[in-house]
C-alpha cells in the first residue's frame, strides 16, 4: 500500500481537527501510509505554529469552534502562504464546497473518509 | 240566655279542643313533650273555667268552699305544665327557679287540703250576690283569709322570676318572637290573675274569679306561636322533602351512589344505585370485605389504606378505583366520604358518595393515548431538525473507526509489525465504536413509541444527556452553553424521554430566537433549582430578543408560532406532558431581552411509589 511515489511519503501533513479522536487516527493512518504527520486540535494551535512548523500539506476540519477550516484558509491566504489544502467534513454542502474549493483547496472530502480517497487526494497535493 | 254559662262553657271548650289537638300530635309523636306539656295546661285550664264557673254558681257557703279547695289541683297542674313548656320551648331557664316554682305549688296544694277550708280561707262564713254580665252571681260576703296563701303567692313568684329569667335568656339567644310571645304572654297575664286574686281575697276588689279567662289569653297567644312553630316544621318538612326529591332526580340523573359505614352496629348500608354500581342486588347484606373483593386486585390495597388513612388521619375519604363486575365488565368509580367522630374520637360513622368515572377516565386514556401520539410525531420532527447534528455524532467515531482499521491494514501489511501500535488502534476502534453506538441508542430511544412511565430520574444528569445530544447543534449555531446546576438536587418523578423532548424542544426555540443575535451573544443559561412546592425546577435562559410583549401565556396555545416553518404545537405539547407530571410549564420575558422559560416536577418520593 505505501508508495505514492517518493519524495512526497516522507513528506510533513498537518491533520487540524477539533475531535481527539478523529484527528489521531488520521494522523495514524498517514504516519502508516508512511507520511510524517502531526495533529493540531484547532486552527489557531496550527497559526501559532507556523512557520517553525511548515507543513508540505494541510488535511483540515471545516467545522471547529473558533477558526473554521474556511477561516484557516484566508488567513494563510492573507498571509501568502500557498500550502495545498484537503478539506475533511462531516456536513456535506454544496456552498461549504464552492467556498472551500474557492480559497483553493485542492480537494473536499466527506468523512468518514476512505484511505485511498484520501492518500490520492494527498498525491494530488504532491503535483501542485 | 246565661252569658256566664256560654263564656265559660265556650272557654272549657276551645282549651279542650286545644287539648285534643296537640294531645293527639304527642300522640302520634311521643318525644314531643312540648306538646304534650301544652295538652296538659290546655285540660287544665279548662277545669279552672269550670270551678270558676262553679264559685260563680255557688249556692252556699259550703259550695263556695269546696269548689275553691277543688279549683287548687288544675291548678298546680296548669301552673307545672307552663313551667315545664317554657323550659322546654324557650329551652331556657335555670332549673333551680323551675323546681322552686314547682315545689311551692305543690306545697301550696298540700297547704290547701290540710290548713282551714282551703288556701285562701280558713272559714268563709256567708256569700253574697252581684250582677255580673247582667245576671246575679256568687261572690265571697265575710270570710277569715288563710295565712298560708302565701305560700301560693310565693310559688306564683318564682314562676314569674322563672319566666323572667327563661325569657330574657331565649331574647339574648336571638329568639325574640317565642321569647315576646311565650315569655310575655304567661307573665302578663300571670300578673293580672294573680293581682285580681289577691285584690278578691284581701277584699279591696269586688270582683268575681276570672282567672281562667286570663290563663285562655295565655294559652290563645302561647298556641298562637308554638302552632306558627308547628307551621314553619311543615314548611320545613316539605322544603326538605323537595330538597330530597330534587336530590334524588339528581343522584339518579348522574348515577350518584350513598354509602354508610355505621361503627356502632357494625353496619354497611348502600343507596340501590350504589349496589348497581358494585354489581350487588338490592338485598345482599353488605360489608367492607365484600366491597373490597369486588374491586380490582391492584386497587384493593391502595383503597384499604385510603380507608384506613380516613379512620385515622383527618376524616376525609377520597378514592379512585376500578370495579371487576361479577360479568367482568371493569368499572371506574370515584368515592368520596366523610368520617363522624363521637367526642372521644372514637369513629361514629363513615359516609360518602361513589360515581362512575368510566367515561372521563377512558376519555382520559384516549388523551393520553393521543398526545403519546402527537409527542412521538414531535420527537420524530426534532430528529429531523437535529439531523446534521446526528450526523456529525455519527460521522465522527465512524470517520475515526475507519481511519484507524485502514491504518492498522496498512501497519499490518509491514515486515515490522509493532502489535502494540495494532492494540492502541483496536483499544480506539472499540472506544469510538462504542461512543457510535450510545449516540444511535440515544436517537432510538426518541425515536421509539412508548407510554408515559415515570421513573426516579436526576434533573441535572437529564439536562446533560440532553446537551450531549444538541452538543453539535449548539456548536454549530455558536451558542455559548452556561450550566447552572444545584448539587445535591432530591430525584425527580419523570418520563425520562418526554422530559428530554421537552428540554430539546425548549433548547431549539432558545437557539432559534438567538439566531439573529451576534455570535458572541448568544448564550443559553440551563439551571436547575428546588423549589417550595416539593418540585425541581427547571429553567432554559436564552439571550434572544425575548417574546413580544403579552405574548408569555399565547406562545402555549395551540398552532401560535413565530417560526416560517413551524407547525406551532411544540410549547403546547410541552406543556401538556409537563401538566401530566404534575409539574407547571411558564414563560418569563427580560427587560434586559431574551426570555426564560421554567417548569417544575414534582420530586420522587420514595413512600409513594
Amino acid at each position: 500500500m505505501i508508495g505514492f511515489g517518493a519524495p512526497w511519503e516522507k513528506r510533513m501533513i498537518a491533520v487540524v481537527d477539533d475531535e481527539e479522536t478523529v484527528r489521531k487516527a488520521l494522523v495514524r493512518l498517514l504516519q502508516a501510509a508512511g507520511y510524517s504527520a502531526r495533529g493540531f486540535n484547532s486552527g489557531t494551535d496550527l497559526l501559532q505554529n507556523w512557520p517553525a512548523y511548515e507543513p508540505d500539506c494541510l488535511v483540515l476540519d471545516l467545522e471547529m469552534p473558533g477558526l473554521s477550516g474556511t477561516d484557516v484558509q484566508r488567513a494563510l491566504n492573507r498571509a501568502g502562504v500557498h500550502v495545498p489544502v484537503v478539506v475533511i467534513t462531516a456536513h456535506d454542502s454544496a456552498r461549504a464546497r464552492a467556498e472551500c474549493l474557492r480559497e483553493g483547496a485542492i480537494a473536499y472530502l466527506c468523512k468518514p473518509v476512505d484511505e485511498r480517497v484520501l492518500l490520492d487526494a494527498l498525491r494530488l497535493a504532491s503535483s501542485h | 240566655m246565661s252569658w256566664v254559662t256560654v263564656i265559660y262553657s265556650m272557654t272549657a271548650s276551645a282549651c279542650l279542643m286545644l287539648a285534643l289537638i296537640y294531645g293527639f300530635i304527642w300522640w302520634r309523636q311521643r318525644d314531643a313533650w312540648v306538646d304534650l306539656l301544652f295538652a296538659l295546661a290546655a285540660v287544665a285550664t279548662a277545669a279552672v273555667a269550670w270551678f270558676d264557673l262553679a264559685i260563680l254558681r255557688a249556692s252556699s257557703p259550703a259550695e263556695m268552699v269546696s269548689a275553691i279547695r277543688w279549683l287548687h289541683l288544675p291548678h298546680w297542674m296548669l301552673i307545672l305544665s307552663l313551667a315545664g313548656f317554657v323550659r322546654l320551648f324557650l329551652e331556657a331557664g335555670r332549673a333551680w327557679l323551675f323546681w322552686t316554682a314547682c315545689g311551692l305549688r305543690t306545697a301550696a296544694v298540700i297547704l290547701n287540703f290540710l290548713t282551714g277550708e282551703n288556701l285562701l280561707y280558713r272559714e268563709i262564713s256567708s256569700l253574697r250576690h252581684l250582677t255580673f254580665l247582667g245576671e246575679s252571681v256568687s261572690s265571697i260576703g265575710e270570710g277569715v283569709p288563710n295565712p298560708w296563701m302565701v305560700v301560693g303567692q310565693l310559688a306564683g313568684w318564682a314562676l314569674i322570676l322563672f319566666v323572667v329569667d327563661a325569657t330574657i335568656t331565649a331574647w339574648r339567644r336571638g329568639d325574640r318572637r317565642k321569647a315576646v310571645f311565650v315569655g310575655g304572654s304567661i307573665l302578663f297575664f300571670s300578673v293580672a290573675a294573680s293581682g285580681q286574686t289577691a285584690f278578691i281575697v284581701w277584699g279591696h276588689f269586688d270582683w268575681v274569679p276570672t282567672t281562667s279567662l286570663f290563663y285562655l289569653g295565655i294559652l290563645v297567644t302561647m298556641g298562637y306561636e308554638f302552632g306558627g312553630e308547628a307551621l314553619r316544621a311543615a314548611q320545613l318538612s316539605r322544603d326538605l322533602t323537595a330538597s330530597q326529591q330534587q336530590i334524588a332526580l339528581a343522584t339518579e340523573a348522574v348515577k350518584l351512589g350513598f354509602w354508610s359505614r355505621d361503627f356502632e352496629r357494625e353496619d354497611f348500608w348502600a343507596s340501590d344505585i350504589w349496589r348497581a354500581l358494585f354489581g350487588f342486588t338490592s338485598s345482599e347484606t353488605l360489608n367492607v370485605d365484600k366491597f373490597l373483593r369486588r374491586l380490582h386486585p391492584s386497587d384493593r390495597e391502595t383503597t384499604r389504606q385510603g380507608l384506613e388513612n380516613a379512620y385515622q388521619g383527618d376524616g376525609s375519604y377520597q378514592s379512585e378505583h376500578r370495579v371487576l363486575l361479577p360479568d367482568g365488565q371493569v368499572r371506574w368509580l370515584a368515592c368520596q366520604g366523610r368520617l363522624e367522630s363521637k367526642g372521644d374520637n372514637q369513629p361514629l360513622r363513615l359516609q360518602g358518595v361513589s360515581l362512575d368515572i368510566t367515561k372521563r377516565k377512558l376519555a382520559e386514556q384516549e388523551a393520553r393515548a393521543l398526545r403519546n401520539e402527537v409527542a412521538h410525531l414531535m420527537r420524530v420532527s426534532s430528529v429531523g431538525e437535529l439531523s446534521s447534528a446526528l450526523a456529525h455524532e455519527l460521522n465522527q467515531p465512524l470517520t475515526a473507526i475507519l481511519s484507524n482499521a485502514q491504518a492498522a491494514q496498512l501497519f499490518l501489511a509491514r515486515d515490522d509489525v509493532d502489535l502494540e501500535d495494532i492494540r492502541d488502534i483496536l483499544r480506539d476502534i472499540v472506544a469510538d465504536d462504542q461512543r457510535a453506538g450510545e449516540v444511535i441508542s440515544r436517537l432510538r430511544n426518541l425515536l421509539k413509541k412508548s407510554e408515559f412511565q415515570p421513573q426516579e430520574l436526576n434533573a441535572n444528569e437529564l439536562i446533560g444527556e440532553v446537551l450531549k445530544l444538541m452538543n453539535y447543534e449548539l456548536t454549530a449555531h455558536a451558542v455559548r452553553v452556561v450550566t447552572e446546576f444545584t448539587a445535591g438536587l432530591p430525584s425527580i418523578l419523570g418520563d425520562r424521554v418526554q422530559l428530554q423532548q421537552v428540554l430539546i424542544n425548549l433548547i431549539l426555540n432558545a437557539s432559534d430566537a438567538m439566531s439573529r443575535q451576534a455570535e458572541n451573544a448568544r448564550t443559553l443559561t440551563l439551571s436547575s433549582n428546588r423549589v417550595e412546592s416539593s418540585a425541581v425546577q427547571i429553567s432554559v435562559t436564552d439571550t434572544g430578543s425575548g417574546l413580544p410583549p403579552g405574548d408569555e401565556e399565547k406562545v402555549f396555545e395551540p398552532y401560535h408560532t413565530t417560526k416560517a416553518q413551524g407547525l406551532g404545537l411544540g410549547l403546547s405539547l410541552s406543556r401538556s406532558i409537563i401538566r401530566a407530571h404534575d409539574g407547571r410549564l411558564w414563560a418569563e420575558n427580560h427587560a434586559a431581552g431574551g426570555a426564560t422559560f421554567h417548569f417544575t416536577i414534582p420530586e420522587w418520593e420514595r413512600d409513594a411509589r
